[in-house]
């Protein structure tokens, strides 16, 4: 029997080998993402991964899973075993100010209001879990509430800010490859979406769920995997999260009036109609039985040149005021629990002219939502202001 | 070079592997190509330091070659057809800037004169009968102030500057420095050529041999450094390519290919940097971090070696073997001998050997520190290859002194401790703890290799041991 081999027939082997794999992995369409070694070899994530950009992932030990629910809960430590019968179980959503942009893991605002070692009515102690992601985006806040909902929690903390609200600063990296589910959201929940790619993307092809078509997704999957080693090693998740990665914070703002693409204050009724507020009530229907409370996040405020334009490098104050009336008028009117913490923070709790609190400021924040949510976790109704503000006293 | 580049690359290889005729002319033109085509897009130095490599070659060339092989007529073809892609190569970035791969345009203004200098200077070397004795050397001396200045990063910062502003009026200021791609190699082959001849040893070759051999564009990058002889011998008379061939080739850059773009590019992830030495949260991580370090540069250089070997295949030519399983190696000389082989017999060819018979010839020293001065020596220099760094010198001390420690040992085991009485299991049991060891070894030299500074490295040491 002649043992030589034909390079053509050979090649013609691998292609086909190749091909037909592709398609029983693209047929099977198997929940890779579930797979992990979070919770089984390394400890499960105290938030969810992310790295500021490809270049960063060495710094950040750390990889952007935005393409996959499945793999961001299972690294997760809330994905560690079912709910302890003894745990009053918060989750906080949010953008990158909830993540802790410029914190370590361990000192975001859950991990500082789990530090709190408040109990509630019935004696469980309280335990909240970080599953804020970067970049403000209530609709991407939506879908992570969706998925956390098989996790049982007792209370919902979202918080949000003018940009996660405006439709035209929706996460497209997040919703582009999770619009069939976020589709899905929308028709349960008669929620209308902005008309964006996201609004009207079929479900994957075959082609798009093959391995081939998959590479980036499952090559940040697998990384995600390795990085748990150093997730282990260090509990070092966020290369920004050191002292000297906080700018000094200047004082001065610009001189412009501009808010994304609104010009200035004349725009303002385009700005109020570009808000999801809606996708507000959503997650309120969502969630039942569990409450969700809103908090309007607090932002930088600037002390210094032209901060009677603009409160910070993000937004002008005329955008701003307008979001706030506009966001307080429409939870009251819809009786949802709603806190505005907007000036709550002095700028020296700030790691960033923007909205990225240091560890100081994370443990003043905590310290701030206490009260409120001793009233939510006793299943009491607590509507108002704080008593303490900040800038109602600068502001004067 | 990325995956893709690679497979262009293996195409271009199965397709040059099966010409016949004009064979040496065609692979030289592809390879001139290629080292164009490779160095990263960055004007003026996309143009610049791959037609040095250029330059250099044919000096190397018309240094080494007698005189009668010189003016053989075929040369000149060769040398016709280098200008030739020279030439295309320029009109293709005047032409067609945004859709060539090879350079950005550049000014004819300056690079004519400069041409036409290298080629008078080219033409006047070739002429004499008699090479000046004085060349070898002269451009010995030249490859070793290129290499001073490109291992060391403020060196190579301010003579770039200094280039730059002469090559380019850019108003915007110098252009950035750039990584002059596949040098060192080049070099090493140049520089072996150059002894090699100045020792008599070398034989006569062509111009698109030697170009052949110098910028071979398998190895141009990541070697192996290979031997001219040997080389010019499988050029002339190509491998013959079974279809059995096809299945070797195809393993070797599958498995190149792994190792380089997963298994090294995975293990890069969890490998020691300057940030985890501080971070780490316990001893144990930071030794898995210096050992993933040694494993990602094994599999990362051999991924590299296996595709190069691979492509040489397609092409009729036998690479010679880099790495041979050297973390299986019972002991640090075995280990050296099967780690970066071609780099380590160059240094043992053009350093260790000579300097060690230069000292012995003075019958002053004992042998043992004859030994001892040749290793450092020897060690101290492939570590100052990857950079003039205080941690590359100490990272060759590391491997310098472990060598003779090693050396010594062993022949105090020889005489005290052999015996054939020694039950096999003890023998295995000896081998495997010396294979251990000898990774350890290597591993914890990582800490100089890895590290920007001494102090990082030697806080390692300390944290490794739970002292800091």
């Amino acid at each position: 029997m002649s043992t030589s081999i034909h390079p053509l027939r050979l090649l013609l082997k691998a292609v086909v080998l190749f091909v037909a794999l592709n398609l029983l992995f693209a047929w099977w369409n198997p929940s890779i993402g579930k797979l992990s070694l979070y919770n089984l070899l390394w400890p499960g994530r105290l938030r969810f991964p992310y790295s500021t950009a490809p270049g960063y992932h060495i710094r950040d030990y750390n990889v952007a899973l935005t393409e996959d629910l499945d793999g961001l809960f299972s690294s997760h430590i809330i994905s560690a075993g079912p709910k302890p019968t003894d745990e009053f179980r918060i989750i906080l959503l949010g953008d990158s100010a909830a993540w802790g942009g410029r914190v370590r893991a361990d000192e975001t605002l859950a991990a500082q209001i789990t530090a709190l070692g408040l109990t509630s009515c019935d004696g469980r102690r309280v335990v909240a879990y970080n599953l804020a992601y970067p970049w403000p985006s209530v609709l991407r806040d939506l879908l992570i509430l969706e998925y956390a909902l098989d996790y049982h929690p007792d209370l919902v903390l979202w918080l949000i800010t003018l940009n996660g609200l405006h439709r035209k600063n929706e996460d497209m990296e997040f919703l582009l490859p999770n619009a069939d589910r976020l589709q899905r959201i929308a028709q349960t929940h008669r929620l209308t979406l902005p008309a964006a790619p996201y609004s009207r993307r079929a479900p994957p092809s075959l082609w798009e769920r093959t391995p081939i078509a998959q590479r980036k997704r499952l090559k940040n999957l697998l990384m995600n995997q390795i990085y748990g080693l150093m997730w282990t090693a260090t509990r070092h998740d966020n290369g920004f999260a050191t002292p000297s990665d906080h700018a000094v914070v200047p004082p001065d703002v610009s001189d412009k009036l501009n808010y994304l693409h609104y010009p200035n204050p004349d725009k303002r009724s385009k700005l109020i109609d570009s808000l999801l507020l809606d996708a507000i009530r959503v997650g309120q229907e969502m969630a039942k039985p569990a409450s969700v409370v809103v908090i309007n996040e607090p932002i930088f405020i600037a002390t210094g040149k032209n901060r009677e334009i603009r409160y910070n490098r993000l937004y002008p104050r005329w955008a701003y005021d307008a979001y706030r009336q506009t966001l307080a008028e429409w939870m009251d009117r819809h009786a949802y629990p709603y806190y505005d913490l907007w000036n709550a923070l002095p700028p020296d709790d700030f790691a960033n002219d923007l909205v990225h609190r240091d560890p100081k400021g994370e443990a003043h924040l905590a310290s701030l939502l206490r009260p409120i949510l001793q009233k939510f976790i006793c299943r009491q109704s607590f509507h108002g202001i704080l008593p303490h503000s900040y800038a109602q006293e600068t502001d004067r | 070079m990325g995956v893709v580049e690679i497979l262009i690359l293996t195409a271009i290889a199965a397709v040059l592997g099966r010409v016949r005729r004009g064979r040496p002319l065609a692979l030289m033109l592809v390879s001139a190509l290629v080292i164009y085509w490779l160095q990263p897009k960055t004007a003026p130095w996309d143009f610049w330091l791959p037609t040095l490599s250029l330059f250099l070659t044919l000096l190397g060339w018309a240094i080494t070659t007698p005189p009668e092989t010189r003016r053989l007529p075929e040369n000149a073809l060769s040398l016709a057809v280098l200008l030739g892609t020279l030439g295309a190569i320029l009109l293709s970035a005047r032409f067609f800037p945004e859709e060539t791969p090879f350079t950005s345009p550049v000014s004819l203004r300056r690079f004519l004169p400069i041409l036409s200098g290298f080629l008078v200077l080219l033409i006047g070397i070739s002429l004499p009968n008699r090479s000046p004795r004085l060349l070898p050397p002269g451009l010995i001396l030249l490859l070793l102030a290129i290499f001073l200045v490109l291992k060391s990063p403020s060196l190579t910062e301010r003579s770039m500057a200094l280039i730059g502003a002469l090559l380019t009026s850019n108003p915007d200021g110098t252009p950035a420095p750039l990584p002059w791609l596949g040098f060192s190699y080049l070099a090493f082959r140049l520089l072996h050529t150059l002894r090699d001849r100045q020792a008599g040893l070398l034989p006569p070759v062509t111009l698109a041999e030697y170009v052949n051999y110098a910028i071979f564009f398998p190895s141009f990058t990541a070697g192996p450094i290979d031997r001219l002889e040997r080389f010019v011998k499988e050029l002339r008379s190509p491998l013959p390519f079974q279809p059995d061939d096809w299945l070797s080739v195809l393993q070797r850059l599958t498995t190149g290919l792994f190792k380089k773009f997963v298994i090294a590019d995975l293990l890069a992830l969890i490998s020691i940097n300057d940030r985890f030495v501080f971070q780490a949260l316990a001893p144990g991580w930071l030794w898995l971090s210096l050992a993933s370090y040694a494993l990602r540069l094994y599999f990362d250089f051999s991924g590299y070696t296996d595709i190069a070997i691979g492509l040489g295949r397609l092409l009729g030519i036998r690479l010679p073997e880099n790495f041979n399983a050297p973390f299986l190696k019972p002991n640090l000389t075995q280990f050296w001998n099967a780690w970066h082989i071609t780099l380590t017999q160059w240094f043992r060819a053009y350093v260790f050997n000579p300097l060690t018979r230069s000292l012995r010839a003075q019958r002053a020293l004992p042998d043992a520190l004859i030994l001892l001065i040749g290793q450092v020596a020897t060690m101290v220099l492939i570590g100052l290859w990857h950079g003039l760094t205080w941690n590359f010198a100490l990272w060759g001390v590391w491997h310098g002194l472990g060598l003779f420690v090693q050396n010594r040992w062993s022949e105090f085991a020889r005489v005290h401790f052999s015996s054939p009485d020694i039950h096999p299991w003890v023998q295995q049991g000896l081998r495997i703890g010396g294979t251990l060891l000898t990774f350890i070894y290597f591993s914890l030299s990582m800490a100089f290799f890895a590290l920007s500074t001494p102090e990082l490295a030697f806080t390692v040491f300390l944290r490794l041991l739970g002292l800091a």
